[in-house]
């Protein structure tokens, strides 16, 4: 099984988007560098794109928005390669029908994709450990990889984030369909995660 | 003031805290004029945003509360109910105080009293007040609501939408209701019901733009000919309501491009409505996120699926 890394960049955001919208499901997908070679050992992810707040069961948009994505990630040697979930109830950290049948789309066109499902209770401004479970897929099934995905420093960058106010300022997908001078490619929170390195 | 999110407490158990004296330092420099009619604003457009009214109340109103007249009643709740969200309920029970002190019998009071167990987790003791109130009252549609906010609360959906369907045979015209009840079939996936849900909208509502993109997004993704057909006519509707709707334009190159193969006469749909949707981004988006977002290539993309065949 590859190893799975998440960069601070990858691992704020997402956390980020889970904590502006505390009382809705919130989904998103993660950006790994597309490494040609097909026995790759680690995969690496190096953004992440928030989604939607609103009706992450409903396809049009979700369709729409990975379109946009994968032309994005092309021109930047990037690929989709995972996808995170948290769910709308504060105790339900289930890995759903939606989160599998996302999950199987990625990983349909990038074999080691995984699903980051977000433990509600995980997060928090005092965060002492990653804020998911990751699973990977071994057909039929989606299992749970147990290594540690992210550095110490991403914690606690993204803790500093969150008490500095950061999540109000991230653009989601759902956002830049309202209104599309909204950049769901986040520079300016890019930045001020940056500044953290 | 009535709270249209059933759900208001159910996630917010001290879900993320945060330190009052590095949030948004712009807060105590605020005119209390200011901070009423920022909440005023809040409390019209039913803008979901606890911290900022908690914010707005803690930073600047409190001191000022005498000067709002009548308006300070409807004030203390949205503050309270705020402050629920925020996991806030020392502010929720000191506003519920002065409320009660006030209003001794209002069931509205009453209600808010049940909001504040809930956020508590005292499921027990809010749904005794809520029957309470409806013994009373019985047209009290607020507690009704408060008590199918429980069930999901609890994560039980399937109980929620029960007493949902319930509450609409009396209530039908609870456009709100029937909305929140087309969000719970969709959490269980059961599209069909769902899309009853939106049709009830529609009849009751047809210039409503959003209803018509909601049920076409629906349709979508149910999938199947007949499905894609309804999906893009009502996309349609939508883009011709609200021109100026992403989504409906969206939706309607996406499934005019799944209807390609059956009828040809759907790239013409299709290209229309890309060219609606280049345009919009042309006018409304920086060159440099045009460029770098690859936002017209993705179209022309979508577009090339046409002449593939998908």
């Amino acid at each position: 099984m590859a190893e799975i890394l998440i960069n601070v960049q990858a691992y704020a955001k997402l956390t980020l988007h889970a904590a502006k919208y505390p009382h809705c499901a919130v989904n998103g997908v993660l950006l790994a560098e597309d490494s040609k070679s097909k026995d790759r050992k680690t995969i690496r992810f190096v953004d992440c794109i928030p989604l939607f707040h609103l009706s992450l069961s409903l396809a049009p948009m979700l369709e729409s928005a990975l379109l946009q994505i994968d032309a994005y990630c092309k021109s930047k040697g990037l690929i989709i390669g995972g996808y995170y979930q948290a769910n709308e109830h504060y105790e339900d950290n289930e890995l759903n029908n939606i989160a599998k049948s996302v999950g199987k789309k990625i990983q349909d066109c990038f074999p080691d994709a995984c699903v980051f499902m977000i433990e509600n209770n995980k997060v928090s401004v005092e965060s002492q450990s990653e804020v998911y479970k990751t699973y990977v897929y071994k057909d039929p099934n989606w299992v749970k990889y147990d290594q540690r995905t992210v550095e110490e420093e991403a914690i606690s960058i993204t803790n500093s984030l969150l008490q500095g106010g950061v999540h109000r300022e991230l653009i989601d997908f759902d956002s830049h369909l309202d209104d599309v001078s909204n950049d769901w490619r986040n520079l300016t929170v890019n930045e001020n995660i940056k500044r953290f390195i | 003031m009535e709270t249209l999110n059933y759900a208001c407490v159910i996630t917010i158990e001290n879900l993320v805290h945060f330190r009052r004296e590095l949030l948004l330092s712009t807060m105590s420099n605020t005119r209390w004029e200011d901070a009423r009619d920022q909440l005023r604003k809040i409390r019209e457009e039913q803008i979901r945003d606890g911290l900022l009214v908690v914010q707005l109340w803690e930073d600047t109103l409190c001191d000022h509360i005498h000067k709002l007249g009548d308006e300070m009643w409807v004030v203390q709740e949205q503050v309270a109910i705020a402050a629920l969200d925020c996991s806030r309920l020392d502010i929720a029970d000191e506003c519920r105080e002065k409320l009660n002190a006030n209003f001794p019998h209002s069931n509205r009071v009453k209600r808010l009293e049940g909001m504040v167990h809930e956020a508590a987790g005292e499921y027990e003791e809010a749904l005794k007040l809520y029957s309470e109130i409806l013994k009373d009252d019985p047209t009290y549609t607020l507690a009704r609501k408060r008590q199918i906010a429980i069930y999901k609360g609890q994560n039980n959906i399937e109980k929620a939408i029960e007493m949902l369907n319930d509450y609409l045979k009396t209530f039908m015209t609870d456009f709100d209701a029937w909305m929140e009840l087309c969000d719970l079939y969709l959490c269980k996936q059961e599209y069909s019901k769902a899309c009853f849900c939106m049709e009830e909208l529609i009849m009751s509502n047809p210039q409503n733009h959003l209803f018509h993109q909601k049920y076409a997004e629906i349709k979508y993704t149910q999938g199947g000919i007949e499905n894609m057909e309804s999906a893009r006519a009502y996309f349609g509707q939508a883009a011709k309501l609200n021109p100026n709707s992403m989504r409906a334009h969206l939706g309607l190159l996406l499934s005019s491009i799944a209807l390609s193969k059956k009828d040809p006469n759907n790239s013409k749909y299709a290209a229309w409505a890309a060219q609606q949707i280049t345009d919009k981004y042309q006018t409304q988006e920086t060159k440099e996120q045009i460029k770098e977002t690859k936002v017209l290539e993705s179209i022309q993309n979508m577009l090339a699926m046409l002449t593939s065949g998908n």
